[in-house]
């Protein structure tokens, strides 16, 4: 946790006494770690769930960028993450594409969806906006069983391929383990980087205050409307990483239950921060293998923990982490500070 | 399309419309007292209409039991989400409160699967099943029932607003909460109030479509999704417009059903929803602001 505290601000970035910046030492140490998981503990099902926290840290980190940042409530990445699924599948079985030009359309595709959809819908606020979402989403599920001739209808698409990169083919587990979390790196890394730029700046004033932002010359609607199509893009993606690793799509993975679901990962983690979105998709995906026995209570608790989250911990478990975290620290601080005046 | 054809669209489509009107309803009562939209309130028809037949398919009671108390114990639910859920939260960010009721929407459908089940299950039909013709098309004895009983909770809604006292200090708390306070009225009696009167239309809903349409755990989102529809086609807040704008979406949804295919019902209701929500958010009898 003090390594990712370490992330959390711009003021504070010390250099080490050798000169090295202190901030690249905590994102070497996750990457390290998640290079290392496979190695001591390789079972079949940590594996799996492993590769679905990974898909899903890469959509919520889209979700917190639109929700956490941007304000703004999206209830529908569910259609965004069918819509990826359905064109990677559709365009490697029926058109023999690449993998790579599969995902880079899977990407594209819910991307422009977004930009269409977002022009008119982001205009929308609070209630309604989260309607309009969640109603979309629903309509997505809808298209995807009516549209037969190009989905497969309930039945879906199967013989979804696994990929390969340069002739290693990713049909095992751990293989597709290491492509998943090297996107998902990748992401969380660049979306880092985008909060901490002047564009984000601008973003989280846009959460704190729309009209202040507005007034300040920030354009909120190109803003939120930029954001809503990265979120859509990270869903494709991990839509698309989703298809090929299961290896058949079906309508009813993409229903409103999911957007909802993906909803509760990023609150129950955490709006402040994309490592609450991060913490909140560990968190939620791992929940129902701890549950054993009693899995089928799984959404009874997530409804749950949402609820007492929102509740008792409204910052999420990323500012119950950070909170801890500066406690530990200020003992510390005001010590040096004391021999300093001294 | 037939002209029974035509017939038999607009029969089901009010039929189904007084549904959406009821939850339409439901969001109406708690938006004007609180602001608050409950993304819970479709659960309310899901409760009702399971909870009644756990009474008559199980327990064997009469039906008239069993649909009288499905509704009061709804009520006594949607009064509780409103003490445990909605008043400890009622100063939070919207985006909390839109997240809370969705929280209380999921606990109450994964209960309900728990306690009922995958299976859709059908409630008898209140007087029979032998069809009535109307016009060249056929008409379920239920659907006067839903139509019925839709028009008299509308009516006597009407009345408890304009004739009884506790209905005009409701009617006062929407207008203006503050100086409905000033005046002695109560707003939390008046909030819980709302939960518990959306909680009971929601159920009666639920029983009075569940002969036909069956229920099971899952039809709340759906409702809900449906039911908000409804209210933002009438106009937010406005009694009246829920009723018209249920009406109106059934209907559209029913002839469109014929138009285009019955798989696109769910996404023609969806469709009207978002078109409203762009395009006309003050709905159909509501002024610009």
């Amino acid at each position: 946790m003090s390594g990712l505290e370490d992330m959390g601000g711009p003021e504070r970035a010390p250099q080490s006494p050798r000169g090295a910046p202190r901030r690249f030492l905590a994102p070497a140490i996750l990457v390290t770690l998640v290079a290392l998981v496979p190695l001591v503990y390789p079972q079949p099902f940590v594996i799996t769930l492993l590769v679905f926290v990974g898909i899903y840290i890469i959509v919520c980190t889209g979700l917190s960028l639109i929700f956490g940042y941007a304000g703004q409530l999206s209830l529908t990445q569910a259609a965004f993450y069918g819509i990826g699924a359905y064109t990677s599948a559709l365009l490697t079985t029926r058109l023999d594409v690449s993998f790579w030009l599969g995902l880079v359309a899977a990407g594209l595709l819910p991307g422009i969806v977004a930009a269409l959809i977002g022009a008119p819908i982001l205009r929308l606020r609070h209630y309604y906006l989260a309607m309009a979402t969640l109603a979309f989403s629903e309509i997505m599920v809808v298209v995807f069983i009516q549209e037969v001739d190009i989905t497969g209808g309930p039945t879906g698409i199967t013989h979804v391929p696994s990929p390969s990169v340069l002739g290693l083919s990713l049909h095992t587990s751990t293989r597709y383990y290491y492509l998943v979390w090297t996107i998902a790196v990748l992401v969380v890394a660049f979306s880092y980087n985008l909060i901490r730029s002047k564009f984000g700046r601008a973003l989280r004033a846009i959460s704190d205050n729309e009209v202040a932002a507005s007034a300040m010359g920030v354009d909120v609607a190109r803003m939120t409307s930029l954001m809503f199509v990265l979120s859509a893009i990270y869903a494709g993606i991990g839509g698309a990483l989703y298809a090929h690793y299961i290896s058949f799509v079906s309508p009813d993975t993409f229903s409103v239950s999911l957007s909802i679901l993906l909803v509760i990962m990023v609150a129950v983690g955490g709006v402040q921060s994309l490592w609450g979105a991060v913490l909140g998709a560990i968190f939620i995906t791992v929940l129902p293998s701890l549950l054993g026995a009693y899995q089928q209570y799984a959404m009874l608790v997530y409804g749950l923990i949402l609820v007492l989250v929102l509740m008792f911990m409204p910052q999420g478990i990323a500012g119950v982490g950070s909170a801890l975290v500066g406690r530990l620290r200020r003992p510390r601080g005001a010590a040096a500070t004391a021999e300093a005046t001294r | 399309m037939s002209p029974e054809q035509i017939v038999q669209f607009l029969v089901s489509g009010v039929t189904v419309g007084s549904i959406y009107g009821l939850v339409a309803l439901g969001f109406t009562l708690v938006f004007n007292a609180t602001g608050i939209i409950n993304f819970a309130q479709g659960q309310f028809v899901m409760l009702g209409g399971l909870l009644a037949t756990t009474f008559t398919n199980t327990l064997a009671w009469p039906l008239p039991a069993a649909v009288v108390t499905a509704i009061l114990l709804t009520a006594v639910i949607g009064a509780a989400i409103e003490v445990v859920a909605i008043h400890p939260m009622r100063h939070r960010p919207v985006f909390t409160l839109i997240m809370i009721t969705l929280g209380v929407s999921i606990i109450l459908e994964s209960a309900a699967l728990l306690l009922w089940g995958h299976d859709p299950i059908f409630l008898p039909s209140f007087s029979g099943d032998q069809p009535l013709p109307f016009f060249g098309a056929t008409l379920q004895p239920q659907m006067l029932w839903v139509l019925g009983v839709a028009v008299l909770a509308m009516m006597a809604l009407q009345f408890f607003y304009r004739r009884t006292r506790l209905g005009q200090a409701m009617l006062a708390c929407s207008i203006n909460a503050d100086a409905a306070a000033s005046m002695g009225i109560d707003p939390r009696r008046i909030v819980l109030l709302a939960f518990v009167l959306a909680a009971a239309l929601g159920a009666l809903g639920g029983v009075l479509v569940a002969p036909i349409a069956s229920t099971s755990y899952q039809v709340g989102l759906l409702m809900a999704l449906k039911g908000f529809a409804a209210a933002i086609v009438g106009g937010m807040g406005s009694s009246l417009g829920a009723v018209i704008g249920g009406l109106a979406l059934g209907v559209v949804e029913s002839l469109g059903t014929g138009v285009v295919s019955s798989g696109y019902k769910d996404g023609i209701a969806l469709g009207v929803l978002v078109v409203f929500l762009i395009l006309r958010p003050q709905g159909l009898l509501g002024e610009r602001p």
